[in-house]
């Protein structure tokens, strides 16, 4: 029973009535926000035992089942997803209780839009349907960038509305070139019919390319990934966490479910690639942060870094399946620490009202709680023991030593450059000699960062939890399965 | 045995230092090495404070990496040619290496 | 075959008007027309040729075993028509606020970010 969905049902009919309701009462519209995505996040949390228990559920549409109708498939992947993607909409919602104060209506309502968009990706067995929810969260965040009215917002709404849209048609020439190959849109049902195709016809690889190139700009890969910092730094805080923490995450889901499920990639030349991609994302991201002012903008290059990591360590899955845990566990990583730092660096902006690092100082006096929420943060960036990101990036060393070692001379180096503006970006906002006196943040923008934080030194200390979860998945991404589920039932 | 004559050797030149230091000349360094070492390059100490942007300059012009932030100059034509010349790349290497698969 | 390359041509000349021109509506513009193209693209897939239109005239089903025209890819062509338009709508008024920010429509005066 597909629980989750009901969740998809619920933020959809809420973001349609959150409009409505403003007409008369515009008090209401965060407490019927709230409401909404805890019982989104409650609907996700009840149906995980029905995956661990199948592998895979599926539940279509219609009375036609596949390949005819659209068929919804949550396999493992899937639903660590549309679990990162509730509890971090729930804790971001609970943070922009207190955060956003004028043009309520417009920010809750494009803030459930854009979880709809975000679930839906997790959701579908369908490559049309993963077209328009891609659409759906796209346009939501387009709008969403230009919340504040300055010209800042203003520039880089616009950039991201043209590299996305350039991004998404070409997803769109990708699916459409498919279509004219195969005849099908079902993911399980090309996932058959490419099997079939010929090694020597030009279409397919051409068609590779456009949706890892489409889904590359959503995910901010490396030559797409440019307007990634200037819109990051014009959002408000909480939305920032929304978009860099989970649409990067949805992206590359997308890439593997496309070139895993759809187009079982099992050869090595297509990974070489991915890994180029994914090393020069690495390098760029960390190189760029160290020269950085704004720290929104340090942080979205952070984010770019880490994904980066996620890429090659995807690209040595195809070598060892070892580097396909490592990916799925360092994703889950990356979006609770990147979500743990833009939340506390939008409560350091409530306080202090801006985001210039030569402006900030000494925070760790206005809350010391904060300061150490920011720091398990950084450091469970940087990759030390005892925090999340230690574990995932230990996997990823293992795979990368077992295949290429100079990646693994490579990806350490990106750590010590981590560990240089990330510790920049600490020193610089929290300590320091400005007198900024003691203060108590509102709880409800506190509770989000610590459950985060909680999060972020659990998964450290207990690593086997992670590896647990990535085996569950990596076992579940098995083509054969996948097949069998969603064409047999149909 | 020997430990311990290393040992005595130790104390014996850490207090004639200490003793040294009671007498010695007031340090007077020069200019040149008041200066901020900076592989050669002139940087003044406000430029090296941490909240500035510039602090890894020097790291970045030794790396030779400082190209990297003028492709970032913010012009959106520029942005689109990267997203298009990323898609073709990669369009052509998969096409070229497709046969392999 | 002339169909296809005929859209890719429309898909090649906006990505042009996309990347090449200054002046920020001619890249909407632009815009518009690689969703065209690729809108073309799909719908000159499903045609066939002497096709009829793919609607049930009675339910005994009898015209079947004439050629008609694929319907899936007009459905998802529609999608597509509105989610573009939806996009080229907010796009506008993006170029419309930024005009009343710096005063000019040109690509080159939205350099604010960078780095």
């Amino acid at each position: 029973m597909m629980y989750s969905f009901f969740s998809l049902m619920t933020l959809l009919i809420t973001a349609f009535i959150i409009p409505l309701i403003s007409l008369k009462k515009e008090r209401f519209i965060s407490h019927i926000a709230i409401g909404a995505s805890l019982l989104a996040l409650v609907l996700a949390v009840m149906t995980v035992p029905f995956v661990m228990d199948q592998g895979i559920i599926t539940q279509p549409m219609e009375e036609w089942g596949a390949p005819y109708g659209i068929m919804l498939a949550v396999d493992g992947f899937g639903m660590m997803l549309i679990l990162m993607v509730t509890a971090i909409g729930f804790l971001v919602t609970l943070f922009s209780l207190r955060f956003i104060k004028k043009k309520r209506t417009k920010y809750y309502a494009l803030l459930c839009l854009m979880q709809v968009g975000l679930l839906g990706i997790a959701h579908t067995g369908d490559m049309f349907n993963l077209f328009v929810f891609l659409e759906i969260t796209s346009i939501s965040s387009y709008i969403l960038a230009s919340y504040y009215r300055n010209a800042a917002a203003i520039e880089g709404a616009l950039k991201y509305l043209i590299i996305g849209s350039l991004g998404t048609s070409m997803v769109l020439l990708g699916i459409v070139f498919l279509y004219g190959l195969t005849g099908t849109l079902n993911m399980a049902d090309l996932a058959v019919n490419i099997a079939d195709v010929a090694n020597t016809n030009p279409v397919l690889p051409l068609s590779l390319g456009m949706l890892v190139a489409g889904l590359g700009v959503k995910a901010a890969m490396f030559p797409f990934h440019t307007w990634k910092p200037d819109v990051v730094s014009v959002m408000p805080a909480s939305a920032g966490a929304m978009f860099s923490a989970l649409s990067t995450s949805i992206g590359i889901y997308a890439i593997m479910r496309v070139v895993i499920t759809v187009f079982s990639v099992s050869s090595a030349i297509f990974y070489y690639i991915i890994i180029a991609l994914g090393a020069a994302t690495m390098v760029l991201g960390a190189v760029l942060a160290m020269q950085q002012r704004n720290l929104l903008r340090l942080l979205a290059y952070s984010a770019i870094s880490q994904v980066g990591y996620i890429l090659v360590a995807f690209g040595v899955g195809g070598f060892n399946p070892l580097g396909f845990q490592a990916a799925v566990f360092h994703l889950f990583n990356v979006a609770m620490f990147e979500a743990l730092l833009f939340l506390s660096a939008g409560i350091v902006m409530h306080k202090a009202g801006t985001y210039d690092m030569e402006k900030l100082g000494g925070m760790a006096r206005f809350s010391p709680v904060l300061a150490y929420a920011f720091l398990i943060g950084m450091l469970a960036n940087i990759g030390i023991p005892l925090f999340n990101g230690f574990a995932s990036k230990w996997m990823i060393y293992m795979a990368t030593l077992a295949t290429f070692p100079i990646l693994t001379v490579l990806t350490v180096v990106v750590s010590i450059m981590t560990l240089m503006y990330g510790l920049r970006a600490y020193s610089t906002v929290f300590l320091g000699n400005k007198t900024v006196k003691p203060g108590r943040i509102l709880r409800s923008m506190l509770l989000p960062v610590l459950i985060l934080a909680v999060i972020c030194v659990l998964f450290g200390v207990l690593p086997q939890l992670g590896f647990q979860m990535s085996e569950f998945v990596v076992g579940g991404l098995d083509n054969a399965h996948y097949i069998a589920a969603v064409l047999g039932l149909g | 045995m020997v430990v311990v004559v290393f040992g005595i050797l130790v104390a014996l030149i850490f207090m004639l230092n200490k003793h040294s230091m009671k007498y010695g000349r007031k340090r007077r360094p020069s200019n040149a090495k008041k200066k901020i070492y900076a592989c050669g390059e002139d940087m003044s100490p406000i430029q090296m404070d941490v909240p500035q942007g510039s602090f890894y300059r020097v790291f970045i012009r030794y790396m030779r990496l400082e190209k990297l932030s003028e492709w970032h100059s913010g012009d959106l034509s520029r942005y689109l040619t990267w997203v298009f010349a990323g898609m073709v790349v990669l369009m052509l290497y998969l096409l070229v290496f497709w046969r392999f698969v | 075959m002339l169909p296809y390359v005929i859209a890719m041509f429309v898909v090649l000349v906006g990505s042009y008007a996309l990347l090449a021109k200054e002046n920020l509506i001619k890249k909407v513009i632009g815009l518009g027309m690689v969703s065209n193209g690729i809108h073309l693209f799909a719908i000159s897939l499903g045609y066939r040729v002497g096709g009829l239109a793919p609607i049930l005239q009675d339910l005994s089903m009898s015209h079947l075993n004439q050629p008609l025209v694929d319907p899936l890819p007009q459905a998802l062509i529609l999608t597509s028509i509105v989610i573009n338009l939806s996009i080229t709508a907010v796009a506008l008024s993006l170029v419309i606020q930024a005009y009343r920010k710096t005063n000019s429509i040109e690509a080159s005066a939205l350099r604010r970010l960078r780095g």
